[in-house]
């Protein structure tokens, strides 16, 4: 068996030597797994919001789209990765509640996924599988041995990608 | 002076913002005792401040399946108030409250949606209203959102609201169970720091 890490919220894991990453219970998250299949060299992020605001200290990078996504591609080429080959697989971004808790979160799913796309966008890297929006929560597992990726939810089932 | 970084919140602190939810949770019990006719007991509180990555193993994992109920809070004290239910609390509640003899989560009837919102707008406006009399605090509840999922997909809205501007959050968590039984919902208050400031300046806590 393969050694498996849990990717919290803000959290990202380059994994190899066929690791297996989990993401559990993704809401309106969107969990990134970006794949370099000659290499065999995998990146899983669990990233929360879409834009990192503008503060005067430093946060986590981890956990916006627009600095999470840079940060990966930057780690995966300097293990040599290519972005030629590189594919994204995407997951999460649900609307888990109706949208009086405040206009700005009720489509904050939505937000985080286009935050995802136009950041993959940036460097040209293709989605190639994708189980996003709807309203339910999701758990991800991405393996890197073969790159497939499997998600799980309460009310729909297991799905591979 | 106010505190800029919750792990600044000393003991005495922690044991001010601890009894405001003990009484919080005690008068949201009583109400619920009366609502279902049953017997209610809750435990002491716990305050914790967390890393955001940290918020769901203390939940049970993840994964759990749980009934939430969420609302924002505004005013004096803003955040957000969560009522989480294990499946057979609600379950209990339900059968309680709609004197049905079943009662399922997969695929829940509209009358059953609005029986769990009302339980949850009862408690929470109950929890809250307890709040703003002892600190002398104007308070104002959103209309509830119901949800039922894992628990860390249902979290990541709160988590994510809150963990906007900072890389912790801080809960307040109390457990309420009914007749002794391994039932049990939590009721969690999450402040913004802002408003931690400003509670913690009404009972007289400032350092």
């Amino acid at each position: 068996m393969s050694e498996s890490f849990n990717i919290g919220m803000a959290e990202m894991r380059i994994l190899r030597n066929g690791e297996v990453g989990v993401i559990f219970a993704l809401g309106s998250c969107v969990g990134v797994c970006l794949y370099d299949p000659l290499l065999k060299i995998g990146a899983i992020a669990h990233i929360v919001l879409p834009e990192s605001p503008d503060l005067a200290y430093e946060q986590n990078k981890y956990k916006f789209a627009d600095t999470c996504i840079p940060e990966m591609v930057k780690q995966m080429t300097s293990l040599g990765c290519s972005l030629k080959r590189t594919w994204a697989k995407i997951a999460g971004g649900a609307q888990m509640f109706n949208s009086n808790l405040g206009s700005a979160f009720g489509d904050i799913g939505r937000r985080n996924i286009e935050a995802v796309k136009s950041a993959l966008g940036e460097y040209n890297i293709p989605i190639i599988g994708e189980d996003t929006g709807q309203k339910h929560g999701r758990t991800m597992y991405f393996y890197s041995g073969n790159g497939e990726v499997q998600v799980k939810s309460f009310s729909k089932g297991c799905l591979t990608l | 002076m106010p505190i800029y970084n919750l792990h600044q919140l000393n003991e005495l602190q922690k044991d001010a913002l601890r009894e405001t939810g003990n009484i919080g949770a005690g008068n949201a019990a009583t109400a619920l005792a009366e609502l279902l006719n049953s017997h209610i007991q809750n435990s002491i509180p716990q305050v914790r401040v967390l890393k955001i990555q940290e918020v769901f193993d203390v939940l049970g994992g993840p994964d759990t399946v749980v009934v939430a109920v969420l609302t924002s809070i505004a005013g004096d004290l803003d955040g957000m108030a969560v009522l989480i239910m294990g499946t057979e609390f609600a379950e209990f509640a339900l059968k309680a409250m709609l004197k049905t003899q079943k009662a399922s989560f997969d695929n829940m009837s509209e009358i059953e949606v609005s029986a769990i919102s009302e339980l949850g707008n009862i408690l929470l406006a109950t929890y809250i209203s307890a709040i703003s009399n002892l600190a002398d605090m104007k308070i104002i509840l959103s209309a509830p959102s119901v949800g039922i999922d894992m628990i860390g997909a249902i979290m990541n809205l709160p988590v994510m609201i809150m963990g906007q501007t900072s890389d912790d959050i801080i809960y307040i968590e109390d457990n309420i169970s009914i007749d002794d039984k391994d039932m049990v919902a939590n009721i969690l208050l999450i402040p913004s720091i802002e408003s931690v400031n400003r509670l913690l300046e009404k009972l007289g806590l400032t350092q």
